[in-house]
């Protein structure tokens, strides 16, 4: 296979590619040394990247960003993946004596999708852990502190530093006005910075002009950190002109932006707050996996033409369908739940016999071949809708609720559908 | 499976290296060693010999090569010495040593023990009686004529006749493909239950007319084909490579479809088939896209395959081209305006007949032909407008009629003694048209 499309690959490999050919040919046809082959070369080259790649604490990367960034050669890859996967649908094309031929079909397709799912989500959690370790804990909040003093010395908008200039009357209305331009972001989990801190650290009366010009120091320090511009007058100058009453650094809203964004991301990464990583976003794409899991399994077993035509009128289905359920629930003032189960049932029972009808035209085995397709779809969501009939039902009883949906259809699959997709397939027609 | 078999294979093997026909010589020493499994050694030979007669067979076509052709002769009849020297060397005990220690194994004790000894040469793979088929459209009702069907191991069986009269039909029912209306179908050689077609078409090579485009390289489909059908490791690259060899398609075994000719795809189609050595194979009008002497070579080899001592099969062919499918099957259907005017052995048709039937081509004109032939009581000359119909009294033979018009100085372009043949239903036909 690699000598028209001349893809590189090893001597090594192409033997155990024609090994494979010569005496595992389900397991050939499944493509799966292919898809662990480049995908891991893939998965290496990528975590090579998050691993070598520099990291500024000025200029910080969205693991987020990088998620879906790295989802793109993977979905890329899937693309050929799923079209050579086609190429030698053995049912379709040859007939197959090789038994336990079902099984080894859907293992190597769960182990290709996982591991083409693998590289965003490992690549985007390697740069996260690299962020959340570039800078100590310690280190961290001594910054966030340096930076909120220096706003009290360089306060990042005029008006501040004028009403500052105005005298104790109005202090304590203008380090209420701190908490607003803090850089502790509490509701990221770190430990509010206090104003009573915050006043401490300025108004102390015992503080020498010594120290005072180290607050300085540090805040340059670490605004030149976290900044993407940089200030480049020494400490000394700064907290003279500051004592001058001049202000020879302005803490423009810009930088306070991005320090803010890249301590922000840094806190995040320590917090594993991303949405990549969030409990909701991993079990929604498990559930995306196990779909294009099915949805490959369809592919494999049902003629192109049934397969496209089922799918495009799956989406027509599901629209009439969730628009049924509130229509009826309007009319009869029923509770939504307790329209879907009856309705669900009834759709589930009569696409079941749609697909015995026992007509053999070319339409009809097409007909056949699509409600048990959708069949196929209706099963995950067969505990859910069944327990959605009683009451509403919690996120995480939902979650639990469609993987045993999943588990269902795999059981069903393997005991049933596997067969009667097969037997669609070698059924003779009327026509 | 017997010894004299053997020797009678190894005649035929002689006899054709003696005619000096390198084609055919090297694609019977092929078959003998697929057959019977003889030393390693000699069988690389013969599947080297065959690869460069195949190479010298592409130069000949370019440009003639009468010193490597002296040569390629030279090297089989060396070969044909060497294994009579085996034959009869081995001759004595059980034939041939054991397979244990040199890969060897006796052609008595392999159909014995062998892995085919349910392959029978006769054993029958098809039974279909009554069946029918009918459509219907608002234009027109088409009826397949209801018909019994018997398929055999090691028979060729012919379906012949004017288009439009359900031989693709017919096919496509034995094969699966499509549902009969009526009557009863039988798959007797095959491990399944009546309607399950999935493992019924596991036994079933059908070659259809169009055929489908493949994908990868052509070689590597017929590994995938032999391997799915549980020909593995060594077995798998020695079919592939035999049938590549024997089918002549080694130039081409690294192309994709795309690349090679209408010829060529149906050749590659058929390597794929009998690479996993089907006990049924279904072919629809092959001949449609073959030059004439590639269609002779390809008759030859189903002829050939079908007789395949160690996998006889069973083969379904259609075709327009009646006097070629005629001369490999052993049994022929003609079918015509929803009837099988005949259904039986080729042998016995027209056995029973009456007179004999000789089609010419000619310039001279029906009242000079039958001047010429005067002599001849009973004669009869039908002028079908390219060809003309001679009947004669069965007494008659080809030779005479043929003696008396070029006595008479008739000029003959084409000459045919169709007596035996489903041709003349066919002239029978375009008479009452």
């Amino acid at each position: 296979m690699f000598k028209k499309i001349d893809i590189p690959a090893p001597p090594a490999f192409r033997q155990y590619d024609r090994y494979l050919l010569l005496n595992h040919p389900d397991i050939w046809a499944s493509r799966i040394h292919i898809v662990l082959f480049y995908g891991g070369a893939l998965l290496l080259v990528v975590m090579l990247h998050a691993f070598l790649r520099p990291l500024s604490l000025a200029d910080l990367p969205e693991p987020d960003v990088h998620f879906f960034m790295a989802a793109i050669p993977s979905l890329l890859a899937f693309g050929p993946f799923a079209y050579h996967l086609s190429l030698f649908s053995v049912e379709k094309g040859f007939g197959f004596r090789v038994s336990g031929f079902g099984l080894r079909q859907q293992l190597s397709l769960a182990v290709s999708i996982a591991l083409l799912a693998l590289i965003p989500f490992l690549y985007a959690s390697t740069i996260s852990m690299r962020m959340a370790e570039q800078v100590s804990e310690q280190q961290l909040m001594h910054d966030i502190t340096s930076l909120n003093v220096g706003d009290v010395y360089f306060p990042p908008y005029v008006y501040v530093f004028e009403d500052y200039k105005r005298g104790n009357g109005s202090y304590n209305y203008e380090m209420h006005k701190y908490k607003l331009y803090s850089y502790s972001p509490d509701h990221k989990g770190v430990k509010m910075q206090s104003i009573y801190d915050l006043k401490q650290l300025h108004m102390d009366p015992d503080l020498t002009r010594q120290e005072r010009v180290g607050q300085v120091r540090d805040f340059i320090r670490a605004f030149n950190t976290y900044s993407d511009q940089k200030i480049t007058i020494d400490a000394e100058t700064a907290f003279s002109a500051f004592e001058a009453g001049n202000v020879p650094v302005r803490n423009i809203k810009a930088s306070k932006t991005v320090i803010e964004k890249n301590l922000e991301k840094i806190m995040m990464a320590r917090n594993h707050q991303y949405e990549f990583q969030q409990t909701r976003s991993r079990h929604n794409m498990a559930f995306f996996l196990m779909g294009l899991w099915v949805v490959m399994l369809l592919f494999l077993k049902m003629r192109k033409r049934d397969f496209a035509l089922g799918a495009i009128l799956a989406g027509a289905l599901i629209t009439i369908f969730s628009a049924g359920i509130y229509s009826l629930s309007d009319w009869l003032h029923i509770k939504e739940g307790n329209i879907l189960f009856p309705l669900f049932m009834g759709l589930f029972v009569f696409l079941f016999a749609q697909s015995f009808r026992r007509r053999h035209s070319k339409f009809s085995n097409s007909w056949k071949s699509i409600t048990l397709m959708w069949v196929t779809g209706m099963i995950p969501f067969f505990p859910l809708v069944l327990i959605a009939m009683g009451d509403y039902v919690r996120m995480e009883t939902a979650y639990t609720l469609l993987y045993l949906g999943f588990a269902l259809l795999l059981l069903v699959w393997n005991v049933f559908l596997n067969k009667r997709f097969t037997e669609l397939l070698a059924q003779p027609t009327e026509n | 499976m017997n010894h004299s078999h053997i020797t009678e294979r190894f005649a035929e093997l002689r006899q054709t290296v003696a005619e000096e026909d390198l084609s055919r010589a090297s694609r019977r020493m092929l078959d003998f060693f697929m057959d019977f499994r003889l030393p390693p050694k000699l069988k690389e030979q013969a599947i080297m010999l065959r690869a460069d007669y195949n190479a010298f067979a592409q130069l000949e076509q370019e440009a003639g090569n009468t010193e490597k052709r002296e040569l390629l002769l030279d090297r089989i009849e060396e070969l044909t010495e060497d294994l009579e020297k085996y034959l009869s060397e081995n001759k004595g005990h059980q034939g041939y040593p054991n397979q244990s220690s040199s890969g060897v194994i006796s052609p008595t004790e392999f159909y014995q023990k062998g892995q085919n000894t349910a392959l029978e040469r006769g054993k029958a793979v098809f039974t279909g009686k009554n069946i029918s088929k009918t459509f219907r459209s608002s234009k027109f009702t088409f009826r397949l004529p209801t018909l019994d069907l018997e398929l055999k191991l090691g028979e060729v069986t012919g379906v012949v006749g004017e288009n439009g009269n359900g031989k693709t039909t017919l096919l496509r029912i034995v094969a699966g493909d499509l549902e009969a209306d009526g009557g009863t179908l039988h798959y007797p050689a095959f491990p399944a239950q009546p309607g399950d077609w999935y493992r019924i078409k596991q036994g079933i090579a059908f070659i259809p007319q169009q055929l489908k485009s493949w994908q990868g390289l052509l070689k590597e489909n017929l590994h995938f084909s032999a391997a799915i059908h549980g020909i593995k490791g060594v077995e798998n690259e020695e079919q592939v490579d035999f049938i590549i060899h024997r089918l002549g398609l080694s130039q081409y075994e690294d192309a994709v479809w795309s690349e090679i000719s209408s010829g060529f795809k149906l050749r590659f189609a058929l390597a794929r088939a009998l690479v996993w050595k089907p006990q049924l194979l279904i072919i629809d009008e092959p001949l449609a896209n073959l030059d004439i002497n590639t269609q002779q070579v390809f008759l030859q080899d189903l002829r050939f395959l079908a007789n395949s001592a160690r996998h006889p099969m069973a083969i379904l062919i259609t075709s327009q081209h009646l006097h070629e499918v005629e001369s490999i099957a052993d049994n022929i259907i003609f079918m015509r305006n929803g009837e099988a005017l005949y259904n039986g052995s080729m042998r016995e048709f027209g056995q029973n007949r009456e007179e004999n039937l000789f089609e010419l081509s000619t310039e001279t004109s029906k009242a000079n032909i039958l001047y010429a032939l005067r002599q001849i009581q009973g004669l009869k000359v039908e002028d079908l407008g390219q060809v003309k119909v001679i009947h004669v009294p069965i007494a008659i033979g080809s030779g005479d009629v043929l003696q008396a018009l070029v006595a008479e100085g008739v000029k003959v372009n084409y000459f045919r003694d169709i007596s035996t043949s489903t041709l003349k239903l066919f002239r029978e036909n375009v008479q009452k048209n």
